[in-house]
């Protein structure tokens, strides 16, 4: 998702007269003709999730709700993994919040965009936010687009991901039910882990990052209530600041990442 | 294997709205608390770090444990859910297609289970 974010944000700083951009519509519908294109990764990956719903036990009202309540889709896919193994309800809590804390960075990033408006664009705008909506509108809102019309745009290019959202995993969620469990669907949440993984790694810190929170996991899994992932993402963590903290202190600089 | 839930549908609904309030307010606090403070540059630096720390935590243990047993690559003589997953791994580090990198997973997942079929039935 964030390689086909970076083309069309390319796209999307090419210059347009600001001039053109004063109607809450036009800017409603430059923000769709913006993030359109991740629906290509948002539906598909949408179905995954109502398919792995299904396949956690869930009925469909159930599976609707996830993605409408918690609209997070890492964060969903880990609280049905965590379901299904029986870990104790403290411990999924605590995993999806830490897989959605990312959501602060962007939060403190689009803030100053969304200053002027009352609670109630906040709170919708604050809640459509995803990583692609965020990754496809932050240089457009940084660069051109007028500030009364920023929440039309942001809400148009979010609101559609939403939508995309929305209907994939209802798609899924019907289609789940008929599929058999033979051809290993569940495995998909692993695959989706992986893709959402690996462009995270971006240097060797969170390369470290990533080695120290799985072994630490593989050797702490035998601690109760599945807290071996809570002890290995926060050793990760740990072990990825220390790298960057040593880097910086021999003057050894990696790229740092400032962009997320 | 059907899968059992041991928690209730009113159980789930209400773990779905804490986890939904949280994510909430991850999502709108900043926004809405717009520069009456600043958060500590050590929990900044930290944040970039848990994508990468929480996902691998996440995915490891299930890919190399079956049955309770730790098979790095062998289960057996293999374990196909490692293989597939490194191959899929490798193609989204080499294409960055999502799409692409699930597709080719699953197909040798599939591959290697039929495999795995065939040589159990050969005498």
């Amino acid at each position: 998702m964030t390689s086909k974010g970076a083309s069309v944000i390319s796209r999307a700083t090419e210059p347009v007269a600001p001039a053109t951009l004063t109607r809450p519509r036009a800017a409603l519908r430059e923000g769709a003709a913006t993030s359109w294109p991740l629906l290509l990764s948002i539906v598909p990956f949408g179905m995954i999730t109502g398919v792995a719903a299904i396949a956690t036990g869930f009925s469909l009202p159930l599976a609707i709700g996830m993605t409408v309540i918690i609209f997070a889709g890492a964060s969903q896919l880990a609280t049905m993994q965590l379901l299904t193994t029986g870990a104790a309800v403290a411990v999924i809590v605590l995993t999806a919040s830490m897989i959605n804390l990312r959501f602060l960075l962007y939060s403190a990033s689009l803030a100053p965009h969304f200053q002027h408006l009352p609670l109630h664009w906040k709170l919708l705008l604050a809640y459509f936010t995803t990583d692609p909506a965020y990754g496809i509108t932050i240089v457009a809102l940084n660069e051109r687009i007028p500030i009364p019309m920023k929440h039309w745009y942001y809400a148009g290019a979010a609101g559609l991901l939403w939508v995309g959202w929305i209907i994939g995993t209802l798609t899924g969620a019907l289609l789940g039910t008929q599929i058999p469990t033979e051809w290993s669907l569940d495995f998909a949440i692993s695959l989706n882990f992986i893709a959402v993984l690996i462009p995270a790694i971006r240097d060797r810190a969170t390369l470290l990052s990533a080695l120290g929170g799985g072994g630490v996991a593989i050797v702490a899994r035998g601690l109760p209530f599945n807290l071996g992932l809570i002890v290995g993402a926060l050793c990760g963590i740990g072990a990825g600041l220390l790298l960057e903290q040593w880097q910086r202190g021999s003057g050894n600089d990696a790229p740092r990442a400032s962009d997320e | 294997m059907p899968p059992v839930l041991v928690m209730s549908e009113a159980a789930i609904w209400l773990l779905f709205l804490v986890i939904g309030a949280l994510t909430l307010t991850f999502r709108a606090a900043l926004i809405v608390l717009a520069g009456r403070f600043a958060i500590p540059p050590v929990i900044l630096r930290a944040l970039r770090f848990v994508p990468s720390a929480v996902l691998s935590a996440l995915i490891v243990p299930p890919l190399v444990f079956y049955q309770g047993q730790l098979h790095l690559l062998g289960q057996g003589w293999l374990n196909e859910r490692v293989l597939a997953g490194l191959i899929a791994a490798a193609v989204m580090w080499r294409t960055k297609r999502v799409l692409l990198a699930i597709l080719v997973g699953m197909l040798v997942l599939w591959g290697l289970q039929f495999l795995i079929n065939q040589l159990q039935y050969m005498p």
